[in-house]
């Protein structure tokens, strides 16, 4: 097995009772990469992305972060259910951005961000302050520490949830279609504020988005994805200007069409 | 008969005795009440089918059942099974087992009200789940249940008459014994009625009271 990769999926099945969702998938991620995953609606992009969280577990298979099992342990030679505790060890490594914020509406912006890391971490709060005072300057909203989700635009909630994410410094970030939600021009700034981030930090960042000028600007590679399987992997170049297979023209037509 | 007002000031203070009585009951049955039926919320999110079901038969079998009879049963019928336990205690844990069916529920529409996003959020923190659940879910499940919890309270005060079928000695119980010894019935039960109202009244009011300072955070 190879040590060096931050994310290997070996193997992996994911069913819905009675929707398969991904069938056998395998995918290595290097440290540092930024990979950017695209496909059509309900092809599994954010199952991947899910199970990668522990939102969800598959049903077999393997998910390896840094070259150790997220699920499984080997005790007395036998590969074993790992702990809640060794679970929630590898789910440290781990942060991720959703399509809808998630913020919590009833904590200020700053409690949002100083939460994880006092209760999780067992941070000093003074501490866990100071840090999320520079993360909110870092994503240009040092002026709303005090204010509550619901004053914001869907925009700076958008950059609040990444700094909360931030704030327990993963090595591994994740992106489900973060600008979905948003108009064109702030989704464009939040993007913007994400290119910045991905340039000053080392994290491997894992990417769903519909935005291809973003995915061509940010990823190492790209990996086309369809009915739970890869059907493209390459850099942007090789799959969003030379794709390969039919079904990834057809796609890309779709979306510069719609775009 | 005609309302005798020296008679009425004469009986006040045992009635008023006995609102203590009603009130106490009614304090204490509802923190069990509170507290038991966010334990059934509890474990009908758990996902274990075992669990829930058998969560699930205990309170419909404590709503389908009528209070009254819980608390003849609890009274007279664990006694002989060598069970004795006081009546005031006998009434307020009755009256908080009964009343924990109905919160369950209101906890259960409060909880299913919060997106799963909030879960997923809490989760990929790293929150434990039982963090989660206390400082991320039930922080917003709670403020807008509080009117339907509100009016479980008013009517469990209305149903601590009950009570006195099982010879606690609250506010109608003392009417009652009231106008058996002087058979005056007009003045105590009219006051007892009259105490009924001014308290959920003012119950009602601190509710509402309640729900616009929640609101007015929001
Ligand atoms: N909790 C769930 N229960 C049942 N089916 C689910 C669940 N989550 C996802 N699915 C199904 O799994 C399939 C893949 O879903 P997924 O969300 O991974 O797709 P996606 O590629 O992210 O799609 P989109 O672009 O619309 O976000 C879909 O058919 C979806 O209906
Ligand atoms: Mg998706």
């Amino acid at each position: 097995m190879n040590h060096k990769a931050s994310i290997e999926f070996a193997n992996i099945h994911k069913s819905y009772q009675r929707t398969v969702v991904l069938e056998n998938l395998n995918l290595t991620v290097a440290p540092g990469e930024h990979v950017v995953i695209i496909g059509p609606s309900g092809s599994g992009k954010s199952t991947i992305l899910r199970l990668l969280m522990t939102l969800e577990k598959p049903d077999s298979g393997e998910i390896l972060i840094e070259g150790e099992s997220v699920w499984h342990t080997t005790r007395d030679g036998r590969n074993v259910d790992a702990s809640p505790a060794h679970i929630r060890r590898m789910r440290g490594k781990v942060g991720m951005v959703f399509q809808h914020f998630n913020l919590f509406p009833h904590l200020r912006v700053l409690q949002n961000i100083t939460e994880a890391p006092i209760r999780v971490m067992g941070m000093p709060r003074s501490q866990a302050v100071r840090r999320a005072t520079d993360l909110l300057d870092r994503v240009g909203l040092a002026d709303k520490a005090e204010a509550w989700p619901a004053e914001l635009s869907g925009g700076q909630k958008q950059r609040v949830a990444i700094a909360r994410a931030l704030a327990l410094q993963p090595r591994i970030m994740l992106f489900d279609e973060i600008t979905s939600a948003l108009d064109p021009e702030i989704a464009g700034q939040v993007l913007q504020l994400v290119l910045d981030l991905a340039k000053q930090t080392e994290m491997t960042m894992l990417f769903v988005t519909h935005q291809m000028r973003f995915a061509r600007q940010i990823a190492d590679r790209v990996l086309f994805f369809d009915r739970g399987r890869i059907i493209e992997n390459g850099t942007p170049e090789q799959v969003l200007d030379h794709p390969q297979q039919p079904r990834t023209r057809e796609f890309l037509n779709n979306v510069f069409q719609a775009s | 008969m005609m309302w005798n007002w020296s008679f009425a000031w004469h009986i006040l203070p045992t009635i008023l005795h006995g609102m203590v009585i009603t009130i106490e009951a009614t304090i204490l049955g509802m923190l069990l009440a509170l507290v038991l039926g966010l334990f059934w919320a509890g474990l009908l999110l758990l996902p274990n089918r075992w669990i829930f079901w058998s969560t699930h038969g205990i309170t419909e079998f404590i709503r389908d059942t009528p209070l009254l009879i819980q608390l003849f049963f609890c009274y007279y019928v664990l006694p002989e099974i060598g069970i004795t336990i006081p009546a005031l205690l006998t009434g307020i844990t009755v009256l908080g087992i009964n009343y924990s069916a109905y919160t369950a529920e209101v906890y259960r529409a409060g909880l299913q009200n919060i997106p799963r996003g909030q879960w997923d959020a809490a989760k990929a923190l790293n929150f434990t789940t039982w963090q989660t659940f206390t400082r991320i879910i039930l922080p917003q499940a709670i403020p807008p249940i509080v009117p339907a919890m509100g009016n479980n309270l008013i009517a469990m005060f209305k149903d601590t008459p009950l009570l006195s079928t099982i010879t606690v000695m609250e506010m109608l119980d003392r009417a009652m014994i009231i106008g058996d010894k002087t058979f005056r019935y007009l003045e105590p039960l009219t006051m007892v009625g009259i105490l009924f109202l001014i308290i959920s009244l003012m119950a009602s009011a601190l509710i509402g009271f309640t729900q616009r300072k929640i609101l007015v955070r929001r």
